[in-house]
């Protein structure tokens, strides 16, 4: 099997199964459940359908992970400047005024992206 | 001297599309839907690209500048101040589109060079960035016959800005004003048109067709309490009626209330109610732009005007804009939305950075939008005869003949000519085409060929010589860009009966010579044709006068509901056997429906998304 094979294919279950081992035994200090995750590691090698669910139940904690941190931050960090932002660096447009006109006197230069 | 050859990019929002030009003149354009086969289609436009550069016998190496047709960061800076203008609440908005932004567009640069790598691994220059809305007014100025014009861009939203006016002169365009987001006339009227149970994006110009069906009874109403029109000819939107700040939705229960009814389900029937708050919705769109640039021209006291953005194919509106507005003259980017904006950012970028020359053309630079890719009788030829398909060619005098005297018997006409059109209206090219006196057309076109509501009007080829006798209009509209009203001479008197008719039983009434492109208020979405810019259509149109007496022919995009505009032969020809097309003309090959066997294919309703 060569490198880009092996890194394209399985990879991904090697660490997976190493990341999960080392947090198992540092919660339970022993190597009760490592022989499944040594016998789930072996599986993928041989089931390509066995790396895809693995690949999809990943992504589904990932996405859970992501939306947790997110909620976090949004709720704790961001709306709490919110009012920060509202008070002193509210956006004209988002104020009530008697003109919705904002004065433009230049062009941005083309070679930035802001 | 070399070639300054730029390459304009728009994508990842809607309609993305790829334009190219040389020396400031275009060398083609073209939306990513196209080759896709999806409609409104986001994609980076490799497909675009690609077809530009093989084309034009050019590399990416080739290129002076590549220009992206809006700035990522300024636009991810309204996100995150629109949220914490509206935090805690649209935590479901921030979720969606935060993680999106950090992920992928603010790397946006990165995405570009890997797409153009996989087109062809060169060398080529850095990416550059143009402001949506200079994108937009650029596309509008720059190809407009005039030196000297205001130029206003209205559409949804691009970075801040919703609406923008500027002034172009020769090669210089200054910018005037901005207002900005959430005050916005493009979201207004989706709003709207998805409470009437349209797709945002695309149902838009199906609530332009609805309203003349209603009676304006609620545009009071909208402007009193929606939509404020502010003495300094800006005007501002009522948020506590719209959710788009902070919702994934359009409005919410507060725009039920006021106009009486929940939101119709898509697809669902429509009543008269629907038809006056489309028609309502339609009056208030035109009240703000009439207000808006009537204080414009005021301001800037010049004769010309430039429409750019999603909202200047509201050919109503534009239509009231040119009559009303104080502007003598009217011109208006074809690929009006942000299709267009690729061309733009690349015309923007020559004359405005490169400082080079501009050189006005008295009709226009845009070469009648027919900036896409064409076929050859061979190309064609080699497709049918690949696919077994019986077919006969004929001479340009003899198809004249053939097409007029079919679509004299009442045959529909798949017309398939040319460069193919850039921007979302068929303009002759890719149409479908048919004879306007007949007095079914409008529903048997509607219901058994585009599969699409049927109260949808359909638009006319005229020769641009007789518009002034057939409708009460004088000016060009080689875009399909303005509508104008049958002169009263070519219309048919209502009987008491019928004048007493709503909504959609009015479609059924016999309202001019040509029912099927007379709308229901004697309107019809004008397209005038001059020989200088589409010479075979000018000949047909001219030889179907001389049978007829008179030039006008139903022109509609050659395509069925939720299919892009077909582009190759090939595309056609599945489109063609899909519907109830009786004849495929493919430039001087023809095919006769009853000359084939039976078409085995999938639903199209499977294939294609409704729109």
């Amino acid at each position: 099997m060569s490198w880009t094979e092996f890194k394209n294919k399985h990879l991904f279950s090697v660490n997976l199964a190493i990341v999960a081992g080392f947090l198992l035994w540092q919660v339970r200090k022993d190597f009760l459940f490592h022989p499944i995750i040594i016998g789930w590691l072996i599986l993928t090698f041989f089931s390509a359908k066995a790396r895809e669910k693995e690949k999809a139940v990943m992504l589904f904690v990932g996405k859970v992970n992501g939306m947790i941190i997110l909620s976090v931050f949004y709720f704790l960090i961001f709306s709490p400047f919110s009012v920060f932002y509202r008070l002193f660096f509210r956006h004209g447009s988002f104020r009530k005024s008697a003109s919705t006109f904002e004065i433009k006197d230049s062009i941005s230069p083309f070679d930035r992206p802001f | 001297m070399k070639d300054e050859l730029i390459l304009g990019i728009s994508c990842y929002y809607h309609d993305s599309a790829a334009a190219l030009i040389r020396n400031g003149e275009i060398l083609g354009a073209v939306q990513e839907e196209r080759f896709s086969r999806k409609k409104h289609d986001s994609a980076f436009p490799v497909e675009s690209i690609r077809w530009l550069l093989k084309e034009n016998q050019i590399s990416l190496r080739d290129l002076t500048a590549i220009v992206y047709y809006e700035k990522p960061f300024i636009t991810f800076e309204r996100i995150l101040e629109t949220h914490l203008n509206y935090a805690p609440m649209g935590f479901s908005s921030f979720l969606k589109s935060v993680p999106l932004w950090i992920k992928e567009k603010l790397f946006l640069e990165k995405d570009i060079i890997k797409k153009l790598k996989s087109i062809e691994d060169t060398q080529f220059p850095a990416i550059t960035w143009s402001e949506h809305h200079l994108s937009h007014a650029a596309g509008a100025f720059y190809p407009s016959p005039f030196s000297d014009a205001t130029i206003l861009c209205v559409d949804g939203v691009g970075e801040w800005a919703t609406t923008s006016a500027w002034t172009g002169s020769g090669k210089e365009i200054h910018p005037l004003w901005e207002i900005h987001f959430p005050h916005s006339l493009g979201l207004f009227y989706s709003a709207i048109t998805a409470y009437l149970g349209f797709k945002v994006n695309s149902g838009e110009y199906k609530v332009m067709g609805l309203a003349p069906y209603g009676n304006p009874v609620y545009t009071d109403l909208m402007l009193k309490e929606l939509i404020t029109l502010l003495p300094d000819g800006s005007y501002s939107l009522n948020m506590d009626y719209f959710e788009y700040g902070h919702k994934m939705k359009m409005s919410g229960e507060k725009l039920e209330s006021l106009l009486g009814r929940p939101m119709r389900k898509p697809e669902t029937l429509m009543d008269q109610f629907h038809m006056d708050v489309a028609a309502s919705l339609q009056k208030t769109l035109e009240a703000s732009l009439l207000h808006v640039t009537t204080h414009l021209q005021k301001k800037t006291k010049k004769k010309n005007l430039c429409l750019s953005g999603g909202v200047a194919l509201n050919c109503v509106a534009n239509s009231k804009i040119l009559k009303e507005s104080g502007f003598e003259t009217v011109w208006i980017q074809p690929a009006a939305g942000d299709a267009g904006s690729a061309l733009g950012a690349a015309l923007a970028y020559y004359h405005l950075h490169s400082g080079k020359e501009r050189i006005v053309s008295a009709d226009d630079s845009q070469k009648g939008s027919l900036l896409g890719p064409s076929f050859t009788n061979d190309d064609v030829a080699l497709y049918l005869k690949e696919n077994k398909i019986p077919f006969k060619k004929l001479e340009d005098t003899d198809l004249l003949d053939y097409t007029c005297k079919e679509i004299e018997s009442g045959k529909i006409i798949g017309w398939f000519q040319g460069r193919m059109e850039y921007g979302p209206r068929a303009l002759g090219s890719r149409s479908i085409i048919a004879d306007a006196r007949s007095p079914d057309l409008q529903k048997t076109m509607n219901l058994k060929i585009k599969f699409r509501e049927s109260f949808r009007p359909f638009a006319p080829l005229v020769l641009e010589e007789d518009t002034e006798n057939l409708f009460n209009w004088k000016h060009p509209s080689p875009y399909m860009l303005f509508v104008a009203d049958v002169k009263d001479s070519h219309r048919k008197a209502m009987t008491s009966t019928e004048e007493k008719l709503f909504g959609i039983d009015k479609l059924n009434v016999i309202r001019s010579t040509w029912p099927a492109i007379t709308h229901v208020d004697y309107s019809a979405r004008l397209q005038t044709v001059s020989a200088g810019r589409q010479p075979k259509l000018y000949s047909l149109l001219s030889h179907f006068k001389k049978r007829t007496g008179h030039s006008i022919l139903v022109n509609t995009s050659f395509n069925v509901r939720g299919e892009p505009i077909v582009m190759t032969p090939e595309d056609a020809y599945r489109c063609f056997r899909r519907t109830e097309i009786d004849i495929l003309i493919l430039e001087n090959i023809v095919i006769e429906k009853k000359d084939l066997p039976e078409f085995k294919d999938s639903d199209w309703r499977e294939v294609f998304e409704l729109d």
